[in-house]
């Protein structure tokens, strides 16, 4: 069991790791779409 | 509906609509023929196909034998069930039905009965060819085989009948029914060839009866679903 | 069916909804958006430092802080999805099949993590990066329910016929969960049985609860933003048939 506990801590930085890239991903994600969303929509009422 | 009429007869004038559906559907099938040609086609190449893949050893044939059928019978039934409403596609034909008098599931349990009647074809080719292919005895409850099968194929049906009718008007048909549909089938396809494997090997441990029983329980809740759902999906 | 160009794009009016793109700065949601990140980082820096490594898992156990709060809180996404869904069906507000399809892409993305997760977890625990567990393949199940409820969505150009097939589809996949995970569970107890020693370590329970709430802050503020852009689009592709009908009527 101790040389389990021993080696995990590659396996928990990955966890961590894997965790915060999709949290960071998909909140960028969200700030690109809402951006170009605002924008077209003030294309759209300048062009009317 | 028109005239006054009471429960009973009202549900006979549904009943009469269901048949009345499910009777165009086979009726268009049985004149072209051409669809239930294809899907047992390929029913019978996937069914080599598995065979090739897996090895001709006949012990091991005979032990994926239950798998490789229900995957067959749903890897080519998903190719029956786009056909049915695009036959309704053509020339605005599905606008028609849907103004004649009448309860909107009527058109989906008509639907689901020519479907299953189809699939059951396919079915009575299958069945045997896979017996053949993987080398198994006839078995010694094949009523019960039976009745699985009639379970499992309902199930499966009642969902693809109710899909189809979305990923048919959608874009690119081809993959969303499949995406959409097999996911859902996931307790079909594990409970009916959990129950035809021990079946087929004599059912020693007595597993069978209760696959059986999340069919029949499957089937109860998605036959009720989708008759329900059928009314949103079909209403424009 | 031939798309009518002519139809309204959809229930709800335009004084309707603009408001509500304009409002998306909400006190609650600027607090939320410094709030979630902040929260989610205190309580896995507290309880990574703070939990002993455990009798069986080791520093494993730390894991089982970003791994069970997201597939709760993913499990969370797909039952907001089914209340949205049949709230849907039944008031016709196009808000609420936006809000369900903003949950059913957050709760994806949160499954997908979760899967990622329980596989990292695994590899160390089990020997191998899948096991046909139950929870573990009925959540995989889930997943891919969800990636065709999303699949649907790309796919279908009207907004009331979108909106109206995947709530049927919404309701039907969350009808299906239970029975998904019965059979699994059937169908591993039928050929192996394997049981999980529960920890009951106080410090590791609250260590699971401190970051589900984290992680439920940070599914409030997604479905937020993504239902923010929804709506914007929702908004922008009406205001774009109204200018076409304009213009076609004036020439």
């Amino acid at each position: 069991m101790n040389g389990m506990a021993a080696d995990a801590w590659p396996y928990v930085v990955a966890a961590y790791a894997v965790t915060w890239i999709v949290l960071l991903g998909y909140s960028i994600r969200l700030v690109l779409m809402t951006r170009r969303s605002a924008v077209s929509s003030a294309q759209t009422k300048e062009g009317r | 509906m028109t005239a006054p009429v009471t429960l009973s007869a009202s549900l006979q004038a549904d009943w009469g609509r269901v048949l009345a559906v499910a009777w165009k559907d086979l009726t268009a099938e049985r004149r072209t023929k051409s669809n239930f040609n294809a899907v047992v086609a390929m029913a019978g190449m996937i069914l080599l196909f598995f065979g090739f893949a897996l090895g001709p050893d006949a012990e091991g044939l005979r032990n994926a034998a239950a798998g490789v059928l229900w995957l067959t019978i749903l890897f080519s039934g998903v190719l029956a069930f786009n056909r049915s409403y695009q036959l309704e596609l053509e020339a605005g034909a599905l606008e028609q039905l849907l103004l004649y008098p009448g309860e909107r599931w009527a058109i989906y349990l008509g639907k689901l009965l020519a479907n299953i009647a189809f699939v059951f074809l396919v079915e009575v080719i299958t069945l045997p060819l896979t017996a053949v292919l993987y080398h198994v005895a006839f078995p010694e409850r094949w009523l019960s085989v039976l009745g699985v099968l009639v379970l499992g194929t309902t199930g499966f049906v009642a969902l693809g009948t109710l899909y189809s009718a979305m990923a048919s008007r959608s874009r690119s048909r081809e993959v969303l029914l499949p995406l959409l549909l097999f996911p859902m089938l996931v307790p079909v396809l594990i409970a009916a060839s959990g129950a035809t494997a021990s079946l087929l090997g004599g059912d020693v441990m007595g597993d069978s009866r209760a696959w059986i029983r999340l069919l029949a329980a499957f089937d109860a809740i998605f036959i009720v679903a989708a008759t329900w759902a059928f009314q949103f999906v079909i209403e424009g | 069916m031939a798309e009518n160009t002519l139809r309204p794009m959809s229930a709800v009016a335009p004084s309707v909804a603009e408001p509500l793109v304009l409002r998306a700065r909400a006190p609650w949601l600027v607090a939320l958006t410094w709030l979630a990140p902040i929260a989610v980082i205190a309580s896995q820096a507290y309880f990574i430092a703070a939990s002993a490594p455990d009798r069986d898992m080791g520093h494993l156990q730390k894991i089982m802080y970003v791994h069970v709060p997201a597939a709760w809180n993913a499990f969370l996404a797909f039952f907001w999805v089914l209340i949205q869904s049949v709230r849907y069906l039944w008031k016709r507000d196009e808000r609420a099949d936006l809000l369900a399809a903003a949950g059913a892409e957050v709760g994806a993305v949160l499954t997908g993590l979760t899967l990622v997760l329980g596989s990292i977890w695994g590899r160390p625990t089990w020997g191998v990066w899948w096991t046909w567990d139950a929870r573990l393949t009925s959540t995989a199940v889930l997943f891919l329910v969800y990636v065709g409820y999303l699949a649907l969505r790309g796919l279908t150009d009207d907004p009331e016929r979108r909106a109206r097939w995947s709530a049927a589809v919404g309701i039907l996949g969350a009808l299906n969960v239970p029975i998904v995970y019965m059979s699994v569970k059937w169908w591993r107890t039928l050929h192996q049985m394997q049981s999980a020693p529960s920890t009951l370590d106080p410090t590791y329970t609250w260590g699971l609860r401190a970051n589900a709430i984290a992680f439920l802050l940070v599914l409030i503020v997604f479905i937020a933003y993504r239902y923010r852009g929804l709506l914007a689009e929702s908004v922008l592709e009406r205001q774009l048939d109204e200018a076409a009908l304009s213009r076609r009527v004036r020439t």
